[in-house]
């Protein structure tokens, strides 16, 4: 049970991981781990939980990248880590009116395969898709890969269960839309643990799609994909996914592509030939956009025709389904490959934002910059690894996701330098005109930007809801407004 | 030549680069308010925006950059004894080049200046620089082409409110810098120094220039100060002529046929010194905040904001302060610093090993104040002596100050004398920048003084001397702590119970011959305007011509024997009116330049307290 404590008291942060791997202890870890197996044990729970003043933190899949799964070093009381994966059922389907009712704690691959085998699908499908849970999604405002087609988790829950310290938080219908007031769902969406346990969502869903293509188109370099980008979003011809990947990221995707049989090596070595020869395009430049079509048959057939047309404007050269697979393969394999990395002393995290259209070009080209001159700074010896990709097309702006990693080989305190490139990154990101966090959320690492984030006055609003619906911060993680209210009182 | 290329850019050709200035946002918007305003039609005004950039844009070419080379090269080998360069720092230029949009702001002292920096720059296999130049050089028959191929943009030296030049002019200097085509070369100074100071610093092109950071269009930025020192620049005359008051003549290129005599001289040793290269970004933490700017969309004209405002305006003293620390003082100039002591002693005839004796002096003082001098232990005074040409020359055993030099003949007995005078003003102005805090605690502390009251005095003469001089506004303390510390270390001074003495006489007699001919014109000036300045704004005169009579009135004040040419000096009679604008004495009108007295009671009054305080024993008074 040591070790379910200690895995309760982190998630997926490059510190966190490296810290585990390297044998520094964390400072504080739950003292116990309880899996509630249904909503009403969450609720007598948390009661016990008032009544003995003990901090519960929620925890779904522990895949977060914000660092809010870690106990908070200050907190004096126990801390019970609540595990929800237990919470893995789907109540109810309901094919009428496509919702359908899921217990929190389900991993989104599980979740996925239930829906898919009575041919439904969410459509929600995060990087993280693996091991990250329904009740995570809504804790920190996730985002799919094919939010085109069926929107982020905000657009696609129609009713959620909170527990909070002062009983249970839910609406009283199940309908599409309701004026009254201000959605409470909104303070729910985000609120990373801080408010209460996520117990049961009511959830929209989709019949399985007919068709899933795969597609790819090449462009002479970034800016021009970009371009290419945009005015797919101006003509509001959105396909499920489309993403941008930059040369860097494009050459390591490759890197990790499968081995070729003999024959696609020759066919490949012919179509390089002609792209470089021919088109004349600058192999060290040149950028890929990846595609999946999701619909009708006669839906995907239009969009990829309409799709194809405008890359053609931009520059852009069909480049085939298996490009456009191998892309998404990255995704998915990132993560594994960072602990690879780190056998190796390679430290790496990736992380996004989201910022209008007319400055996703020079934030990318500035962030890129800033990192590999903090990187000297830091006396990193070789070249930083600093890739992006423009990942979801908005109407009015982007979703921007860089990975970064550097060789920690003679670098004194490695954690501390890569938290010095990673905080100067980010404050490239805020200056460049871009979000804090597109789907990462806040979690501890960036809880200082909150406050410039959303101005003095909002985070005084938060804080308000927090104190009035949890006075003796029994959710106590210390996430998004950090560490508030009577809990360092409360030890005295 | 294989220069580095800035990590960043994108290739093109100069006409590309006009061509996306004129399809470029800020241009397409202000080209439409402009046809609202005035009721023309689109086609016409991008027709007119297209001739302007035509008349505005460079033309690089590195072919003709390569034939040129060699040609500057052996006018430089011709002219100079020899040019020495500042390596470490090229390097370090060098390797910057690639990493972020760089600005070279050289001092401006010379014509020379522009091709020198190019022709080093392009020796050291740095991208070489497009430059900001005046049109004056765009009306010469062939050279205005041939400086367009090397680099130079041409800006008209007044538009004023012509909304589309300024946009375009703006977009055409910003798109080097977001692409990163070449470093973007411009003078802080503005214009040519003609005084051998460093000139009070211009923003408006610096606050183009670092447009782009603030609007996050790049990263970072890299500024490098670049002091070009020469042991005599080849306009020497010309300056001198300028500050008496003979128009500047108008660049042609009959003039620089004509002018090829030049080539026939030496002028000496040119160094070429970059300073720190300093990181925009660095030197904005915490004072400017991008995410202000990130509200405005891109398609909006951006204005600027106060703190961007100030923040540009500390980093223009920055720059001008950093070129001065990397000047290097030629003996020569201490030579005239020593003449010129002489003469305000009446002494026009100095024995040389006497002048030996001060030189050896007088040029360690200034190293141990922190002045970079070109010192090699050994006096030779005839090659000194030679740099000061025509004005002065060696006859026998003495050094003689000429009172009617050869290059003076054109001008009426009065002014003769005072162009030996303003020449070797000139030069001594070289070395100003090194010795003008400690000059200025010198004069202050003629007697023993409190510290506050030293401070207190320090101020005042730092606020009246501020046109004249570079001050780093709202450091006066710190720099009159840092100066007392000098002279204190160096035992120039002494403090006992709270009281500064001067004690070293020699030397403080020295540093205030430095200063009293730039404090006898201010009051001599202001007392003329205590009489002689308009009373109404109606009456207004033009700041030009005022200066013209204050020139006059102190030619025929003190006709004979002149003992500073700073009297007749227009550049320092118009700092002496434009400090009185600024301490709010003196009401200037900004578009019509006219200047006007309204309470010369009150303004009198300060003066005499002022006078009294400089200069308690003051005969003349």
């Amino acid at each position: 049970s040591g070790i379910n404590a200690e895995y309760g008291g982190h998630g997926h942060l490059c510190e966190e991981i490296y810290m585990l791997r390297s044998n520094t202890y964390f400072k504080r870890i739950p003292d116990v781990v309880v899996y509630p197996g249904c909503h009403d044990d969450v609720v007598k729970l948390v009661e016990l939980a008032v009544k003995y003043n003990v901090v519960i933190i929620p925890m779904g899949g522990g895949t977060s990248v914000s660092g809010a799964l870690m106990c908070p070093e200050e907190e004096v009381r126990p801390i019970a880590s609540l595990d929800m994966t237990e919470m893995n059922r789907i109540h109810w389907i309901d094919p009428e009116n496509l919702m359908a009712h899921i217990e929190s704690g389900i991993i989104g691959q599980d979740l996925e395969r239930k829906l898919e085998s009575e041919g439904y699908t969410t459509g929600h499908q995060p990087d993280s898709l693996e091991f990250s849970s329904l009740g995570g999604w809504v804790a920190t405002r996730a985002s799919g890969m094919k939010k085109n087609v069926y929107g982020n988790i905000e657009d696609m829950v129609v009713r959620i269960k909170m527990v909070t310290a002062k009983g249970t938080l839910e609406k009283s219908c199940q309908v599409p839309r309701i004026s009254a007031g201000p959605d409470v769902h909104e303070f729910i969406l985000g609120s990373e643990g801080t408010l209460g346990v996520i117990t049961e969502v009511t959830m929209k869903i989709k019949p399985l799609p007919e068709c899933t293509r795969y597609g790819s188109a090449i462009f002479p370099d970034f800016d021009k994909g970009i371009q290419f980008m945009h005015a797919v979003s101006r003509k509001q011809i959105y396909p499920a996914s489309i993403r941008l990947m930059d040369n860097d990221q494009l050459q390591f995707g490759l890197a990790i592509k499968p081995e070729k049989t003999l024959i696609e090596q020759f066919t490949d070595t012919i179509k390089r030939m002609y792209i470089t020869r021919l088109r004349g395009f600058n192999p060290t430049k040149l950028a890929l956009c990846t595609l999946v079509f999701e619909g009708s048959t006669a839906t995907v057939e239009k969009q990829e025709s309409e799709i194809y047309a405008v890359a053609a404007e931009y520059g852009g050269i069909p480049a085939g389904e298996e490009n456009g697979k191998t892309g998404y393969l990255l995704t998915f394999n990132i993560a594994y490959l960072r602990d690879l990395g780190m056998n190796y002393g390679f430290l790496a995290e990736s992380f996004e934002t989201s910022v209008p259209w007319d400055r996703v070009s020079d934030l990318v080209k500035n962030v890129k910059q800033r990192i590999i001159i903090v990187c000297r700074e830091e006396g990193v010896r070789h070249p930083p690894h600093i890739s992006s990709r423009v990942t979801q097309a908005y109407d009015t702006g982007a979703c921007c996701y860089f990975y970064f990693g550097f060789g920690s080989e003679g670098v004194p305190d490695p954690l501390k330098a890569y938290s010095a490139i990673e905080r100067s990154a980010r404050e490239e990101v805020l200056a460049n005109g871009g979000s804090v966090s597109h789907h990462h959320g806040i979690g501890k690492v960036r809880s200082d930007y909150l406050e410039s984030s959303i101005s003095p006055v909002g985070k005084q609003a938060l804080v308000a809801i927090k104190n009035e619906l949890d006075p003796n911060n029994i959710f106590g993680n210390g996430n998004l407004i950090g560490v508030v209210g009577p809990s360092l009182k409360s030890k005295l | 030549y294989r220069p580095p290329k800035y990590r960043n850019i994108r290739y093109r050709v100069p006409c590309a680069i006009r061509e996306e200035v004129l399809q470029s946002n800020r241009v397409r918007r202000v080209i439409s308010v402009v046809g609202k305003e005035t009721g023309r039609t689109r086609e016409d005004l991008t027709s007119e925006a297209s001739a302007i950039l035509e008349e505005m844009g460079h033309e690089f070419s590195e072919t003709i950059l390569r034939c040129i080379g060699g040609l500057i090269r052996k006018v430089f080998k011709q002219i100079t004894t020899r040019v020495t360069v500042h390596t470490a720092g090229l390097e370090e230029l060098r390797r910057l080049s690639s990493q972020k949009p760089l600005l070279l702001m050289p001092t401006h002292r010379s014509y020379l200046d522009f091709l020198l920096v190019t022709w080093v720059l392009y020796s050291f296999d740095i991208k070489t620089p497009v430059i900001a130049a005046g049109q004056d050089f765009m009306f010469m028959r062939g050279v205005g082409a041939l400086l367009r191929r090397c680099g130079a943009f041409f800006i008209r030296r007044s538009f004023g409110k012509d909304k589309l030049y300024w946009a375009l002019f703006t977009e055409y200097t910003q798109t080097h810098i977001i692409n990163g085509d070449a470093p973007v070369e411009f003078f802080i100074e503005g214009t040519r120094s003609r005084t051998g100071k460093s000139l009070q610093p211009k923003f408006g092109m610096l606050t183009i220039a670092l447009e782009p950071y603030f609007d996050a269009r790049v990263a970072d930025i890299g500024i490098c100060p670049i002091t070009l020192s020469y042991e005599k620049t080849v306009e020497e005359n010309l300056h001198v002529r300028e500050m008496m008051g003979t128009p500047k003549p108008k660049e042609s290129t009959t003039g620089l046929i004509k002018a090829r005599a030049i080539l026939d001289n030496n002028y000496g040793t040119i160094h070429v010194n970059v300073g720190q290269i300093f990181s925009v970004y660095e030197m904005a933490q915490g004072k400017v905040d991008r995410k202000v700017r990130a509200l405005v969309p891109r398609a909006v004209i951006p204005s600027v904001h106060p703190h961007e405002r100030s923040f540009v305006n500390k980093l223009a003293y920055r720059v001008i302060l950093e070129q001065q620390a990397n000047a290097v003082v030629f003996p020569c100039s201490v030579l005239s610093a020593l003449l010129l002591y002489r003469v305000s002693n009446k002494q026009w005839q100095i024995p040389s090993h006497e002048l030996e004796v001060d030189m050896q002096w007088a040029c360690g003082l200034l190293i141990s104040l922190g002045c970079c001098v070109s010192w090699d232990n050994s006096a030779d005074l005839a090659h000194h002596t030679a740099m000061l040409a025509p004005v002065v020359f060696q006859e026998e055993d003495n050094v003689v100050v000429d009172k009617n030099p050869p290059s003076a003949d054109h001008l009426n007995s009065v002014f003769k004398q005072c162009h030996s005078l303003i020449s070797l003003g000139r030069r001594r102005n070289e070395l100003m920048h090194a010795v003008v805090h400690a000059a200025i605690i010198a004069k202050v502390l003629m007697r023993p003084k409190t510290r506050e009251r030293t401070l207190m005095e320090y101020q005042q003469l730092r606020d009246i001397l501020q046109y004249e001089f570079i001050f780093m506004p709202g450091r006066g303390e710190a720099d009159f702590q840092c100066t007392t510390q000098q002279l204190l270390d160096l035992g120039l001074l002494t403090v006992s119970a709270d009281v500064y003495k001067f004690v070293d006489m020699d030397t403080r007699s020295f540093l205030t011959s430095l200063l009293d001919p730039f404090l006898i014109t201010y009051i001599d000036s202001w007392q003329f305007c205590i009489s002689y300045m308009p009373r109404t704004a109606q009456h207004g005169q033009n700041i030009k011509s005022f200066c013209n009579r204050v020139q006059t009135y102190l030619s025929i004040l003190y006709c004979e024997p002149y003992t500073h040419g700073e009297s007749v000096n227009l550049t320092v009679l118009e700092n002496s009116i434009l400090v009185l604008v600024k301490l709010g004495h003196v009401v200037m009108d900004k578009t019509k330049k006219t200047v006007y007295c309204c309470d010369p009671l009150a303004f009198s009054n300060a003066i005499s307290l002022f006078a009294f305080t400089i200069y308690p024993l003051s005969a003349k008074l």
